[in-house]
């Protein structure tokens, strides 16, 4: 195939992924090419992702929330002291 | 004598805004998405339109919490453009020594516990199967902007003390990555090697004291996966 359709066919690919390649096979090839370094351990995004279709997410993100605000309050005040 | 009196409760109202401030920022992070999900559902708004309208709505969050830190971004961007090579290149130092430090503590724990699973990283692995450029879009612009300002700049206004803020600005990030996805009790043993990278980004916007810095190590740190994800498609492909 010529380089300019490789290049449009990597695009396409990139942009809708119409075979719906399963994007996660990539971790366990890695895994498997990079045995002494898990790229599965290395190799991950820095993102927090929130289903918030899970109903215990909610309840995690509130205690998470009320942790966050007691440090928060409690370093102002005794930092201050 | 008055005047350091009048200082000293100039200075504590100051602090107590940036608490309110901070509390603020953090709550409305963690109660937007469930807003925005509660008035699609009332909207009867369906997949793939409420995953667009669900994007145009972290992005409306991230345009808040850049203008409630409007002005001390605006004194970071200068500062960067002042000292550009001098804050990269500080970074950077910090950047490699962080990742070699994480990968060396990932590659352990991989020995210790080889079942722990990343969840985290396996859901947005998922999104680039609907829409790589959909997790592009996430991955290097919303979450490094947004979370670097609720997770680093927040926490920096209120807490002082250096480690105190590396450790638990880490820790929580962490925590909060890996508690939201897991799917095992076995997998929270990631929130260490996890909290090592999160901390190895507190490290550096504290040292050069600017945001955009660690916001942008972790959009370089976020194209990776991307890129390898891109490489496997383009390896199926040719």
């Amino acid at each position: 195939m010529r380089k300019k359709y490789k290049f449009l066919t990597l695009l396409f690919m990139f942009l809708v992924n119409p075979l719906n390649i399963d994007a996660s096979s990539i971790v366990s090839t890695h895994s498997n090419s990079f045995p002494l370094i898990n790229f599965n351990a290395i190799i991950q995004y820095g993102a927090v992702v929130n289903d918030i279709t899970n109903s215990n997410n909610f309840s995690l993100i509130i205690i998470g929330m009320v942790v966050v605000i007691i440090i928060l309050i409690g370093a102002v005040m005794f930092t201050k002291k | 004598m008055k005047s350091k009196i009048s200082k000293e409760r100039i200075e504590k109202n100051q602090s107590y805004m940036k608490l309110f401030t901070s509390i603020c920022v953090i709550v409305l992070y963690f109660i937007w998405p469930y807003f925005v999900n509660s008035i699609l559902s009332l909207l009867g708004i369906k997949e793939p339109l409420s995953v667009y309208l669900t994007l145009a709505a972290d992005f409306i969050l991230m345009i808040v919490i850049i203008s409630i830190y409007f002005d001390g971004l605006r004194n970071d961007f200068k500062n960067l453009r002042n000292d550009f090579k001098k804050l990269i290149l500080k970074g950077g130092k910090i950047f490699l020594v962080g990742f070699l430090l994480y990968t060396l503590v990932s590659s352990i724990f991989v020995i210790l516990a080889p079942n722990a699973v990343n969840d985290n990283a396996n859901s947005l692995l998922n999104v680039f199967d609907k829409s790589p450029v959909f997790l592009f879009i996430i991955t290097m612009f919303y979450y490094p902007i947004i979370e670097e300002l609720v997770f680093k700049k927040t926490f920096k206004d209120v807490l002082t003390n250096k480690w105190f803020f590396i450790i638990t600005t880490a820790i929580i990030n962490a925590s909060f990555e890996v508690v939201l996805s897991y799917q095992n009790i076995y997998n929270l043993v990631n929130i260490i090697p996890t909290a090592v990278f999160y901390g190895m980004l507190s490290y550096i916007y504290y040292e050069t004291d600017n945001i955009f810095v660690s916001m942008g190590y972790r959009m370089i740190y976020n194209l990776i996966p991307f890129l390898l994800a891109l490489l496997n498609v383009a390896i199926i492909i040719f």
